[in-house]
């Protein structure tokens, strides 16, 4: 188990470097530079030069790159062309408003989505399930900065019983993390549902029924044990994608997370921020896929003997 | 003599793949409904091009008229600058759909190509192309698109690239995997052996053979790509206004939803609809490919 870890991370180091490598020529290709962000259109000719060379901004892309990487093995991320502030330490002041957001949106999510997704199918065929299917699907399809605007217009504008932007406790959190939630929630229950209806006629199931088992018992031991990969599978999918996508609920609630700060650098071409933030957000997304397959293998036994050889 | 073994013959012909897969999606009540809710939209968007004039109707402003909530002379009222609404819904369909096309488009060539390539070659192509698409996977699709956009100026073309590049890795993984399927069957084998080149091969016997995991892919994806696109405009980076794009008008509407809420609701139903439109067909073609899938 601790070799397949092991093995999990090491493989994790070409793709930080192929991904740092990208985004840094993405960067290069950006029109206009720090220089020029910085000290405004004012600047004459002289001061951008000055700024450029005190910063190594003339030399090749693939020098300034190798310099940038020399840094992060010596666990520096460089510090931001615009504030001038260590990158890592923006990102750790920022990472746990996006920690906070996603994991209460994706915790939301999966507290409604496994229940109503077991009803479905224990209903297959009836208008519960099909009700409960139409709902996700339309959960599904709406966009969510659109859903975003329509809870800020009817709980903050019209009801007045939640802020509608900003991030200064509890309140604040409610909105987005119940946009982020809907999304997810279509999502898992579509998903708990089918892999629930792959499982509930099985022989086993009839086996425990016929020994005496009661139908909740057999339904939340037998059934949902052997259903619950896919939907490990995809929480851990949705969880990924809101550590590192969640940049559009940011934006719609002022929230001060990771997306947005990833998205005012990108404005600024503060390429050592948005490089070193990708890093970062690459890196937490692939830890986090890596305890998915080891919750895996808590799971599901057979697995596990597929980790250990 | 002719004529009697030849009519014994069609009747108890198999049917194609197409006609298969056509016979088990006609029987989904839901994605034929997914296939009229995208046929009018292709319909309206037409229409629209002819009733409306883009200069006089859908950008031209109109101060005197401005901000009036929904009326029989504006159905879905008018925006900041006396723009109707309805005539802006209207026309934003054809930016959505055409890109949203395209892009799919782009993201399955690309795919399939390298998809290809990668099954059918094995060895260094394999490696290189796979660790590539691990890569371009690990990043959020939505930044990458983000980064692109920033480097590569705002455009048309460069919205289309930026929505579909975050799809090519899962396509190159399906159509690879397919492709590993069928590259070591007999028909491969026996086209190989009468002298047929690799191109021919891969292009003719094995792709149109190993295609149907790709199109069910694709399909699923037109929806999320739709989205990805009002979400890129919605923040800026995608179809800039006055172009009257869904994204772009709920962008601007944002600014209103104090007192002109109803700005915000026109534009994200018709995403809503579109979106699932191509749901509805999506869960369709993946269930009429595969009906074992079907529950």
């Amino acid at each position: 188990m601790i070799r397949y870890i092991l093995k999990r991370l090491v493989m994790l180091i070409p793709v930080l470097i192929g991904v740092s490598l990208f985004i840094f020529l993405i960067m290069d290709f950006t029109p206009g530079d720090a220089a020029m962000t910085v000290l405004g259109d004012n600047a004459t000719e002289r001061q951008l030069e000055e700024y450029r060379q005190a910063r190594g901004l003339n030399d090749p892309v693939l020098v300034r790159y190798a310099r940038y990487m020399w840094g992060i093995v010596r666990g520096d991320l460089g510090t931001s062309y615009v504030t001038n502030r260590d990158v890592l330490q923006t990102y750790l002041q920022k990472i746990p408003y996006t920690l906070e957001l996603a994991f209460s949106g994706t915790f939301l999510a999966v507290v409604f989505s496994i229940s109503l997704g077991i009803v479905a199918a224990l209903r297959r065929g009836t208008v519960v399930d099909s009700s409960l299917m139409i709902l996700a699907l339309v959960g599904l399809s709406m966009p969510l900065f659109w859903l975003g605007l329509l809870l800020i217009i009817c709980f903050s504008l019209n009801l007045e019983w939640l802020p509608p932007g900003g991030a200064e406790g509890f309140k604040y959190l409610i909105l987005p993390a119940v946009t982020l939630a809907v999304a997810k929630m279509a999502q898992l229950t579509r998903t708990t549902r089918s892999s629930m209806l792959e499982v509930i006629n099985e022989d086993y199931i009839r086996t425990a029924r016929a020994k005496g088992v009661s139908k909740k018992v057999a339904v939340r031991k037998h059934a949902l044990r052997n259903a619950l990969i896919p939907i490990i599978t995809v929480i851990g999918i949705e969880l990924g994608a809101s550590l590192g996508g969640s940049v559009i609920v940011e934006t719609v609630f002022a929230w001060p997370g990771v997306g947005r700060l990833i998205v005012d650098s990108i404005a600024k071409r503060d390429t050592p921020m948005v490089t070193g933030c990708l890093i970062l957000t690459t890196m937490t997304v692939a830890v986090l896929l890596l305890i998915v397959d080891i919750v895996y293998a808590y799971v599901d036994p057979r697995i596990k003997g597929q980790y250990s050889r | 003599m002719k004529g009697n073994p030849a009519s014994v013959k069609s009747k108890t012909k198999a049917r194609g793949m197409w006609a298969e897969v056509w016979r088990n999606y006609r029987k989904s009540f839901g994605a034929m409904l997914g296939l009229c809710i995208v046929g009018a939209i292709v319909l309206i968007a037409v229409a629209g091009n002819f009733y409306f004039d883009y200069e006089k109707d859908v950008v031209g402003q109109n101060i005197a008229q401005r901000l009036q909530p929904p009326s029989p002379e504006h159905w879905f009222g008018t925006d900041e600058y006396g723009r109707d609404i309805f005539a802006r819904v209207v026309w934003g369909a054809r930016y959505s759909l055409s890109i949203g096309f395209a892009a799919v488009l782009v993201s399955c060539l690309a795919g399939v190509v390298l998809g290809a390539v990668a099954g059918y070659y094995g060895g260094v192509a394999e490696t290189v192309i796979m660790r590539l698409a691990d890569i371009f996977m690990s990043v959020p699709s939505i930044l990458l698109g983000i980064c692109l956009v920033s480097a590569f100026g705002q455009s048309v073309s460069m919205l289309v690239v930026a929505v579909s590049i975050g799809a090519i890795p899962a396509i190159t993984r399906v159509a690879r995997a397919s492709v590993m399927t069928v590259r070591d069957m007999e028909f491969v084998e026996a086209a190989r052996a009468a002298g047929a080149n690799d191109l021919v091969i891969i292009f003719r016997h094995v792709l149109m053979n190993a295609l149907a995991p790709v199109i069910v892919q694709a399909t699923l994806r037109i929806s999320g790509t739709i989205i990805a696109i009002a979400a890129l405009s919605f923040i800026g980076l995608g179809i800039t206004a006055p172009t009257p794009e869904w994204g772009t008008m709920l962008a601007s509407a944002r600014g209103y939803i104090r007192g002109y809420s109803y700005m915000t609701l026109f534009s994200g139903l018709a995403i809503m609809i579109t979106v699932m439109g191509f749901n509805l067909i999506g869960d369709g073609v993946r269930d009429s490919f595969d009906p074992k899938l079907k529950k």
